[in-house]
């Protein structure tokens, strides 16, 4: 029994290792109507937020008066907050897929798709949208972009 | 002795009491290449002048083509960058012997170039030593002290180009680019092209992009001419850097909270914003410390500091402002700090250095 168990331990153990190692894909499907998925046309370029805007109280911040800055405790102001990724598409790495071969792919909500670009050397972004023809979708590749 | 001779490029010697060169060989990669340093005259010429190298490297794309194959034939689909790397060819070899330059050899195990060691103070042992300890061009020593193919590719142009290259060979210091790029004694597994950008806009000093195992960092090329100090474009390739670093970090094992603890927690609190909370908090003095060297400390270390806070106080949001969403370690700042802070920024993008020769 000790050594089954063992067997079992052990191949349980090269099963996860496995899997650690390999790069994964996830797709995200972009839902137009979702507000904290915006793509800029122009660029390709979408953000994909987290959450939708905060109302934040701002009373730690130095005011510009001029060219310089003075520390004012008294300034503060509301202003909004939210935090978004930034992802860029890949060329060449775009193709039209039926919507049976949609139905095939694990696809990820927006949240859940977010948790994953800590990591992202190990996986691998598709975000896939409808096209105008009914049951036809783009799928591409897209990279996370930090930006300074 | 090194552990694994696969990953070995460069020269063995073997040296005996009266400094001859008893034995050589030129291995790469691990492969030994047996015919070059063989010939019948080399075992009578003496350490006086030893060997040299005369490499060309050479930065190589590798691409996948994709086909498509339908019933009307075959069709190209896409185009898939794998990898970047260096790949040296050497075409001279300088084999021990004595006297004055005797040619400039090329082709592989030809003629060979001699050179008269001319040190009579040190000997020779020396110029062989500084043979060794030089990698050649598109080569760094890693850690081990092996030679690696050099992991960062430098695509920039004009002033951005001017300042990265005093960067990394200012006094023939450290290359903080690499440093940041390194994980203590673990080197990079990934490679940084560094290049420009004119899709980036006005309020963007720089992007990093990863694919795979290179990270791409884009510095803006209007702001980079027109707007940066080049004190500023120097921030903002170690902000990168760090960016990359940091991205690394995250990535060489799958960030999660048991091997990377501390990384986990900074995205599990910031979630998007993590790298930037980490790096204000964490690695402001790198950048300020290379700032320092790059300018030969000609402020004071506060004026660096302050410096090394751009990007760090202000983190965009979703519609592109900045000054809006700030990092915990500038929050922990006084106002009166932060006001002398962003007073030393403001007054370096008005009246500091934007010349760089």
């Amino acid at each position: 029994m000790r050594k089954i168990s063992l067997v079992i331990l052990c191949f349980l153990s090269v099963q996860i290792y496995s899997q650690s190692q390999k790069r994964d894909t996830l797709y995200l499907l972009i839902d137009k109507k979702d507000s904290l998925i915006c793509r800029q046309v122009a660029t390709n370029k979408y953000s994909i937020c987290y959450d939708k805007k905060k109302l934040v109280k701002k009373n730690r911040t130095p005011l510009a008066k001029g060219a310089v800055w003075v520390a004012d405790a008294k300034y503060d102001y509301y202003t909004s907050e939210q935090i978004c990724l930034y992802f860029v598409f890949y060329p060449n790495k775009r193709q039209i897929i039926s919507k049976s071969a949609l139905e095939k792919l694990k696809i990820l909500g927006r949240k859940d798709f977010l948790n994953y670009t800590l990591d992202d050397t190990h996986f691998t972004y598709y975000f896939i949208e409808p096209t105008n023809n009914i049951g036809e979708f783009i799928i591409q590749e897209f990279l996370l972009v930090i930006f300074e | 002795m090194f552990d694994s001779n696969e990953i070995f490029t460069g020269f063995m010697h073997l040296i005996d009491k009266e400094n001859d060169v008893v034995f050589a060989k030129k291995i790469d990669r691990g492969v030994v290449d047996e015919k070059l340093f063989f010939d019948k005259a080399f075992k009578n010429k003496t350490t006086t002048n030893k060997m040299i190298e005369d490499c060309v490297t050479y930065l190589v794309y590798n691409y996948i083509d994709w086909y498509k194959i339908t019933s009307s034939g075959i069709e190209k689909s896409s185009t898939q960058l794998v990898s970047v790397n260096y790949e040296a060819t050497c075409y001279t070899y300088f084999l021990p012997g004595g006297g004055e330059p005797t040619g400039g050899g090329t082709g592989g195990n030809g003629d060979a170039t001699v050179y008269d060691c001319g040190d009579p103070v040190h000997g020779c042992i020396n110029k062989v030593k500084n043979m060794l300890d030089d990698c050649g061009d598109g080569f760094v020593k890693d850690e081990n002290g092996i030679c690696a193919p050099e992991q960062i590719i430098n695509n920039l142009t004009g002033k951005a180009d001017c300042v990265y290259k005093k960067m990394v060979d200012n006094n023939n210091n450290i290359n903080w680019i690499l440093k940041n790029f390194q994980d203590g004694n673990t080197p990079s597994q990934f490679n940084l092209i560094l290049q420009m950008s004119t899709s980036l806009d006005n309020l963007t000093n720089a992007s990093t992009i990863k694919y795979g195992n290179t990270f791409i960092v884009s510095i803006n090329q209007y702001r980079t001419e027109n707007i940066n100090t080049t004190l500023t474009i120097a921030r903002t390739i170690l902000h990168e850097g760090i960016h990359a670093r940091l991205r690394e970090f995250a990535s060489r094992m799958g960030s999660n909270e048991i091997n990377f603890p501390g990384v986990y927690d900074f995205f599990r609190r910031y979630k998007g914003n993590w790298d930037h909370q980490q790096m204000a908090t964490y690695y402001r003095n790198i950048i300020a410390e290379g700032l320092k060297q790059y300018d030969n400390a000609q402020h004071s270390d506060s004026f660096y500091d302050a410096l090394a806070w751009e990007g760090l106080s202000e983190i965009r949001d979703a519609n592109n402002n900045q000054e809006l969403i700030y990092t915990e370690a500038w929050n922990k700042l006084t106002l009166a700090e932060q006001a002398v802070v962003l007073n030393t920024i403001t007054s370096e993008k008005q009246y500091g250095n934007k010349t760089c020769q």
